[in-house]
């Protein structure tokens, strides 16, 4: 039997196409992740989901899904704000764009510090990167709630940081940007987030710093010294920009 | 034969330019999805879930621990099925169809051809060319046993793919603009060079030109050694001194068959039959 150039165009595209249709009427086809980490095959903990697993697109919600840790245990762990925005619904990656700009030189808050919180939570070792923090809250909590015994707080308390004060409890999250009475300012705590959300592009911001955006969430002075920028240089320009957008 | 020559070509140029426009448009709305900008009935999808060798390097993982590997879901273990079935009943016609990197490889190249004419493809010295022909399975295994024993993405980095339908969204490292850089060089000299000598898929779809159903097959005894098949041929394959194609380079574009370049009917094909029988067969009719 012979196969022509015009049965192979055939073939690919009903394969191809018509395969991926049929998936998706069947609800097979699933191009984002179902949340589940990998458990544990062997061992004491085997069952388990491994903390180590979390991903950065998780939310707190996906977390207590998967672990015994109630999403409200997170979000007060990482001192986020549950009146404006529900448990549930913060993600992993908010951890980061909260914490960016209080954690001192070469230390970390994000995933890896939920994920590190998760095993200290469900007494589960893991063994964080060697730059990842907890937060204050994170520790009492865990000492609170008899997780930790005094001695193991006193020994991480030198890889904790204090969490955002009552008036930046909200992680800044470029999706639920809320305006405020500050909103159009650039100070030492503005985000590429913040600057987006007043109108400037990220291509503009692009421009001016001459590089690409970290992550979005990234607060602006930290990420300019890290790279020896000049904050008030760029500052000054991003601001023409934001005010012209404002008008 | 010329105009039926003219005619497949386009129609292996529609579905080529199909898959990219389908590849490209998933990807950019997946980017404006991220930026929080929906597009109605246009469904986005990140580059990671709609490449089939998503599928083969989460596969260890999948098996070992039921999971899939950082970025890679469901999607890209079914298009791996998916594209095995073509695989197996043709080759890797994937490649020399489907892949949208492919194509954009050999679209840069048609410059090449125009700068260089009959010295185009064949610039690398052919001692050379045969070794590297191999290195993209050592590409494969680094690629498999890494994202293995890391569990993230590994290739990612460096993979000109990536760069070229994502450069926009300021995801690609620094080495993927890189190696996208380097292709594109390369493709005005060379045709097809990622395709060629680094595409760890490809390595391993070609492996199927050694047991496909449907095997290229040239037919000796009508054959006039005029060697238009092997000038045709992008990966640089001598048809004309073989009854089977079994190159693991072939991408079964069908270029040298007897519907293109093959001045001769029914004496270079894809058929699931030796020709010399088809030949008698019919003669006996
Ligand atoms: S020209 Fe023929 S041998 Fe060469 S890649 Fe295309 S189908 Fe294969």
């Amino acid at each position: 039997m012979r196969v022509t150039v015009r049965s192979i165009a055939f073939m690919l595209v009903v394969t191809m196409i018509g395969g991926v249709l049929l998936l998706s009427l069947s609800g097979l086809w699933k191009t984002t992740s179902s949340k589940t980490p990998v458990k544990f095959s062997t061992g004491e903990f085997a069952g388990l989901s491994n903390p180590a697993d979390i991903r950065g697109s998780y939310s707190f919600a996906d977390v207590e899904k998967n672990f015994s840790v109630t999403a409200e245990t997170l979000a007060n762990a990482f001192s986020f704000d549950t009146s404006s925005k529900p448990a549930g619904t913060y993600v992993a990656k908010d951890i980061e764009g909260a914490y960016g700009a209080l954690v001192p030189e070469g230390g970390e808050v994000g995933t890896d510090s939920l994920k590190w919180f998760v095993s200290l939570y469900m007494g589960i070792p893991y063994e964080a990167e060697g730059d990842t923090l907890l937060p204050t809250s994170a520790l009492d909590l865990l000492f609170r709630e008899g997780k930790i015994d005094a001695a193991a707080r006193e020994e991480l308390a030198s890889r904790s940081v204090e969490p955002p004060g009552e008036g930046m409890k909200s992680p800044v999250v470029i999706t639920e940007h809320v305006e405020s009475a500050e909103d159009g300012v650039i100070k030492g705590s503005t985000t590429y987030a913040d600057v987006i959300a007043w109108g400037v592009s990220q291509q503009q911001i692009e421009e001016i710093i001459g590089m690409p955006l970290p992550g979005k969430t990234t607060n602006i002075r930290d990420h300019l010294q890290k790279n020896g920028l000049s904050f008030s240089t760029v500052k000054a320009q991003l601001q023409s920009l934001v005010d012209v957008s404002g008008q | 034969m010329k105009r039926r020559g003219e005619s497949a070509k386009r129609i292996r140029l529609t579905v080529q330019i199909l898959f990219f426009v389908v590849v490209a448009s998933t990807t950019v709305v997946h980017a404006l999805g991220e930026m929080g900008i929906s597009v109605p009935v246009l469904a986005g999808a990140s580059l990671h879930a709609i490449c089939p060798f998503g599928g083969v390097v989460t596969l260890y993982r999948l098996i070992t621990e039921g999971a899939y590997v950082q970025k890679i879901h469901e999607s890209a273990v079914w298009l791996l099925g998916i594209v095995m079935i073509s695989t197996v009943l043709v080759g890797p016609a994937f490649c020399g169809w489907v892949c949208p990197f492919g194509s954009f490889q050999e679209w840069i190249g048609t410059i090449g051809k125009r700068l260089f004419k009959r010295r185009y493809n064949r610039f690398v010295p052919p001692r050379l060319d045969r070794v590297l022909r191999y290195l993209r399975y050592v590409v494969l295994i680094w690629v498999v046993v890494m994202t293995a024993t890391t569990a993230t993405l590994i290739f990612s980095a460096y993979d000109p793919y990536y760069a070229l339908f994502n450069f926009y969204t300021g995801e690609v490292a620094v080495t993927g603009y890189v190696s996208l850089g380097l292709v594109m060089v390369l493709s005005l000299f060379v045709e097809r060079p990622f395709c060629k000598y680094a595409c760890p898929y490809g390595a391993l779809l070609g492996t199927a030109n050694l047991f496909r159903i449907f095997r290229l097959r040239r037919n000796a005894s009508t054959c006039i050694d005029c060697k238009a098949c092997d000038t045709s041929c992008p990966m640089n394959i001598r048809v004309s001194t073989v009854s089977v194609v079994r190159d693991h380079q072939c991408n079964v574009c069908l270029k040298c068959t007897s519907e293109q370049s093959c001045p001769i009917p029914h004496t270079v094909e894809l058929n699931s039959t030796r020709l010399e029988d088809v030949a008698t067969r019919e003669a006996r009719q």
